[in-house]
């Protein structure tokens, strides 16, 4: 695996949605390569410094309404697709 | 014909060296290519800083980032939302999300890099110049 192959899949690496064997030569090539293992450290810790921030705190009816609004549009989105790409 | 036999080979040969990635030239992914800084961060970053300098620190740098990068970000990172609800949301299809996601995460992490990076001397019990010896003979 190159490392631009490694930073295609790092999105997948780090949601947890990639099957098992691309899973192993990513590990295998963050076992070898400083650069990307920083990468992907470093990704991670930013994704939860803004999870941990509470910069978009919403009160929990907004949120709660919001959400439900999201789930409508989403069954909508499931019949037809995207509107545009 | 030999000539263009030749130039082919030339070609070929330039070729080569793009297999290895340097450091100081840009990623190429699949619609853009992304700047990388590779220097590595303090144990724990967020605490260097007090709370509202943190905050100020993540706000600023997540304004810096093109609009439907950030909202892709907040919705999946911060609100938890999944790849397809946020596609749903923002009339988006799945691999769009999936790209902005990857482009914003890079760039956050790249712009909060300045704020974060491990310092050189951090490790060596030097603070702001002077040895951290903790001896209360002063």
């Amino acid at each position: 695996m190159k490392c631009s192959e490694f930073l295609n899949e790092l999105t997948n690496y780090l949601d947890g949605v990639i099957d098992e064997s691309t899973k192993i030569e990513l590990e295998n090539h963050l076992s070898w390569c400083h650069n990307c293992y920083v990468v992907c450290d470093t990704t991670k810790k930013t994704i939860e410094i803004y999870r941990d921030s509470q910069l978009y705190e919403l009160p929990d009816d907004l949120r709660t309404r919001l959400r439900s609004a999201i789930m409508k549009k989403c069954q909508q989105h499931k019949k037809h697709g995207p509107k545009s790409v | 014909m030999r000539i263009a036999v030749n130039e082919a080979l030339m070609k070929l040969r330039r070729k080569k060296p793009e297999r290895t990635v340097s450091l100081d030239e840009d990623i190429k992914t699949e619609d853009d290519s992304l700047p990388r800084e590779i220097a590595d961060w303090s144990p724990n970053p967020e605490q260097q800083y007090n709370q509202a300098e943190l905050r100020e620190i993540l706000s600023k740098t997540i304004q810096g980032l093109p609009p439907g990068f950030r909202t892709v970000f907040v919705l999946r990172d911060v609100e938890g939302l999944s790849t397809e609800e946020t596609a749903a949301a923002l009339d988006l299809s799945v691999p769009a999300v999936k790209s902005r996601l990857l482009r914003a995460r890079l760039q956050l992490r790249e712009r909060l890099g300045r704020y974060f990076q491990r310092r050189g001397n951090e490790d060596s019990g030097i603070v702001d110049g002077k040895r951290a010896s903790g001896d209360g003979n002063q």
